[in-house]
């Protein structure tokens, strides 16, 4: 028997300070993360300049003409910095997406059909958490060539595991319950089945961690091309405008310091709203 | 030893050999995924077919996977890392002059993310509710997602730009200009480890606290430090060694970034600079040994607490 929900009428809400501080931050992460999201779509109608367009305005501190100042080559940092949300973003996205969608797809089909799939993707997992998976990244990503494909390719490879195991889990979990039971005897197929009621219930962990993993895979990304191994010289990235800017650092602090400002900004609200939703489920 | 312990032990070991194989396999197999003739891109842009030929026997291309794969293990018995493309000096070498700064970086960001984590994990298990565990578990958030290479770079400009205390990267020539250059770096992957084992740590820190012989012990009437010394830090210890060996590959990840950052001889950068020559066999060779590293820490920190830990039952 369930308990019946409390009556709104009779109980008086009491925020306490901690509940209320939470908020504060939620609201915090939401805007933020809006706002980044916003920004990259508009960048094109919100920069001031062209990325790419170089000028003899070289290294021009912050000023009217130039928010943030121009690059060691004249171009506007702004608008370098709007573009490199954007491609940041976007990669962000697919490259902890598609290991979601991999390993949810292996880990589903595992997890539903049992026996030597599930034994085998066990056996797999057990093997690929024990490699070191940062180190495998750098030289999958020098195997394949820097570019974005090899850096989405990488990122799946690897980041495959921990969903696959996850889904699989919940999987076995929900595969018993009663309302499950019930579409096979409505004569549901197994797909039908797997799709709309067994893998809707098993997708919030994942979802949690995907949160986490987006801050990783956004500074997985930045680091690469930091190194010169993730986007294409010359495309606006936050981590190969770090890089480019290391150079200038005695006098030119702030070229290193706004996109890294930019990706511990974006990270943050990312990880924050997975923390609520985390919460949210551990409560309902 | 008795039975038991020596049969967990070996079955430990055992767990060990597929990973082991699975890395050396991938490492072998790395050389396939190359785009196009991968004896061709190892050998250069400027080498003659003749070349090109005797680097794909070298490197044993012209044999099949498993052939290629005993190849490998049979020089890596002989001690043959293989040589460097840009310079010819054997890996070996190089990864014996550069090993020591990288196992020094990676203690000294142990000491570091140590002593901030401490007090971050206490704070949060003891005094959940306080305003300083909120601080704490926002902070944590923050710093997680700085990216090390941005946070170093951005205490350089602080800490040694403006003020000249500190080099700004590079390795001295005597032991007290190299103390002094390893310091920025040790604090930036001390930074970059802390927050991971913060959480960990009071986690495991809350575990404990629930426990019957804690509530034993304050019904007793202790509490402050005397309790957390006793009967919750060692009590934690543990679980946190072994969260301590998972977060290995994080942190080895860190001395990678930190070394290119501030331009350290160590391992890693020599690993980020071969990639962007496109050296491959150092690239091979590193991979393996930090991927061997990283499974032998594992192994060691799994043996460590079973074996120290007295309340483990040997089945």
């Amino acid at each position: 028997m369930t308990t019946p929900p409390p009556l709104l009428g009779n109980t008086v809400p009491v925020a306490s300070r901690a509940g209320r501080a939470f908020g504060w931050t939620r609201s915090a992460a939401v805007g933020l993360t809006a706002l980044a999201v916003l920004a990259a779509l508009l960048a094109p109608v919100l920069a001031p300049a062209d990325p790419a367009q170089l000028t003899l305005d070289q290294l021009r501190p912050p000023s009217a003409a130039h928010l943030l100042g121009t690059d060691a080559l004249g171009r506007d940092v702004l608008s370098r910095l709007l573009f490199a949300l954007r491609t940041d973003l976007l990669l962000m996205v697919f490259a902890a997406g598609l290991p979601m969608l991999l390993g949810t797809l292996i880990g589903a089909v595992a997890g539903y059909r049992g026996g030597v799939l599930d034994a085998a993707l066990r056996w797999a997992a057990d093997i690929f958490q024990a490699l070191p998976v940062y180190v495998l990244l750098i030289a999958l990503v020098f195997v394949l060539g820097p570019g974005t494909s090899s850096l989405l390719v990488a990122f799946s490879v690897l980041g495959w595991v921990v969903y696959a195991r996850l889904i699989r889990t919940e999987v076995r979990r929900v595969r018993e319950r009663d309302y499950v039971s019930a579409g096979y005897l409505l004569g549901l197929s197994h797909t039908a089945v797997l799709s709309r009621h067994v893998l809707p219930n098993a997708l919030r962990q994942s979802l949690v961690y995907l949160a986490t993993d987006m801050g990783m895979a956004l500074q997985g990304i930045a680091v690469l091309s930091f190194f010169g191994l993730g986007v294409k010289a010359g495309t606006p990235e936050l981590g190969a405008m770090v890089a480019e800017a290391q150079v200038f650092l005695r006098s030119h602090w702030w070229l290193a310091a706004f996109p890294g400002l930019t990706i511990v900004i974006l990270g943050s609200s990312i990880a924050a709203l997975g923390d609520r939703l985390g919460d949210r489920g551990e409560a309902g | 030893m008795p039975a038991g312990r020596l049969r967990f032990v070996a079955g430990r070991l055992a767990q060990v050999v597929p990973v082991l194989l699975a890395l050396l396999l991938i490492v072998v197999l790395l050389q396939q995924l190359m785009p196009g003739d991968p004896a061709r891109v190892i050998a250069g842009p400027r080498a003659g077919a003749e070349q090109v030929a005797r680097v794909r026997h070298d490197l044993g291309l012209d044999q099949s996977i498993p052939g290629q794969f005993w190849t490998y293990l049979t020089h890596l018995s002989d001690g043959d890392l293989g040589r460097s493309n840009r310079t010819g000096i054997p890996i070996s070498t190089i990864v014996g002059e550069r090993a020591a700064v990288t196992v020094w970086l990676l203690a000294g960001g142990l000491v570091v993310s140590t002593l901030l984590a401490v007090p971050a994990a206490l704070v949060m298990a003891l005094r959940p509710r306080s305003a300083a565990a909120r601080l704490c578990a926002r902070s944590l958030t923050i710093i997680l997602n700085c990216p090390p290479f941005w946070v170093g770079l951005m205490l350089a400009s602080v800490l040694a730009l403006r003020t000249g205390w500190l080099p700004v990267g590079g390795f001295g020539e005597d032991t007290g200009q190299r103390l002094r250059s390893m310091v920025l770096p040790c604090l930036t992957i001390g930074l970059a480890a802390m927050p991971l084992l913060a959480r960990s740590g009071a986690a495991s820190l809350r575990q404990v606290l629930a426990a019957d012989h804690v509530t034993t012990a304050r019904s007793l009437g202790l509490s402050g430090w005397p309790l957390v010394r006793r009967h919750l830090l060692r009590n934690a210890l543990p679980p946190a060694v072994t969260l301590l060996a998972v977060q290995a590959a994080a942190l080895l990840f860190g001395a990678v970034i930190v070394e290119q950052t501030f331009g350290l001889p160590g391992l890693g950068a020599e690993m980020v600079n071969a990639a962007s020559q496109r050296d491959f066999p150092v690239v091979q060779a590193l991979t393996l040994i930090f991927g061997t590293a990283i499974i032998g820490i594992n192994l060691l920190a799994d043996l460590a607490v079973a074996l120290l830990d007295p309340r483990t039952t040997w089945r």
